[in-house]
């Protein structure tokens, strides 16, 4: 079980980091250059600070899923403790 | 996304669910899903409205929005409006009274949360008693 865990710590952000310098070998850099100063613009934007924080209570929602059943958020905690991630698509 | 589903096991045997939230149009989603074998929840916020309640949301500007064009990727078709808006990665654990106990958002969206950090917190959490 340690030995697993061991493994699965930072191995996804090694795989990120790859993809990454992956990307800027293959990204034109006038593209890239763009690409960098949205990232940077995004951070100083201050959206980090705005971002839900621990001790604050989670307005309850409904979403459907890939098969179009509703879930409701507050359903799903009243058993259980919720991981909530988002991401922004795959494409 | 991947990355998630190989802690899955982990997290349902510490008796939480894992629900993945992104703009995409359910179709989309379910697409990901299939493409990926991926075996948790996909939720469609199509208006990154939950995630708008997260604080997360931001949009992209003209010169990214045309690169991205030009890559093939039309965000307003996958996420079936005109906003290109799309929301932070951001990891959230919620207990049962709706309050995070939990959160890693990074504006580097290159960063993400390890999974296993999220295990190890939930450990912590339930061996607090205050999540079971």
């Amino acid at each position: 079980m340690n030995g697993d865990q061991t493994r699965l710590t930072f191995e996804l952000q090694k795989e990120l980091d790859a993809m990454r310098q992956e990307y800027l070998a293959l990204t034109p850099p006038d593209i890239a250059e763009t690409f960098r100063k949205a990232a940077e613009e995004l951070v100083l934007s201050g959206i980090e600070e705005r971002s839900l924080k621990v001790g604050q209570r989670v307005p309850d929602f409904v979403l459907p899923n890939a098969v179009g059943r509703d879930i409701r958020l507050s359903a799903v905690t009243a058993g259980n403790t919720a991981v909530i991630s988002f991401y922004r698509g795959a494409w | 996304m991947r990355a998630y589903q190989n802690v899955l096991p982990q997290i349902k045997a510490l008796g939480a669910v894992l629900l993945a939230i992104s703009p995409q149009t359910a179709d989309k989603s379910q697409a990901t899903l299939l493409k990926n074998f991926l075996q948790y929840e996909v939720l469609s916020d199509v208006g990154n409205h939950v995630a708008r309640q997260f604080g997360l949301v931001y949009p992209l500007n003209a010169e990214v929005r045309r690169i991205y064009l030009g890559f093939g990727v039309n965000l307003a078709e996958y996420n079936g409006d005109e906003s290109w808006e799309l929301p932070l990665p951001g990891s959230f654990i919620v207990d049962r009274s709706m309050t995070v106990r939990f959160s890693f958002v990074d504006a580097d969206y290159t960063r993400r949360l390890e999974p296993a950090t999220i295990i190890e917190t939930l450990r912590t959490l339930g061996g607090e008693g205050g999540v079971p």
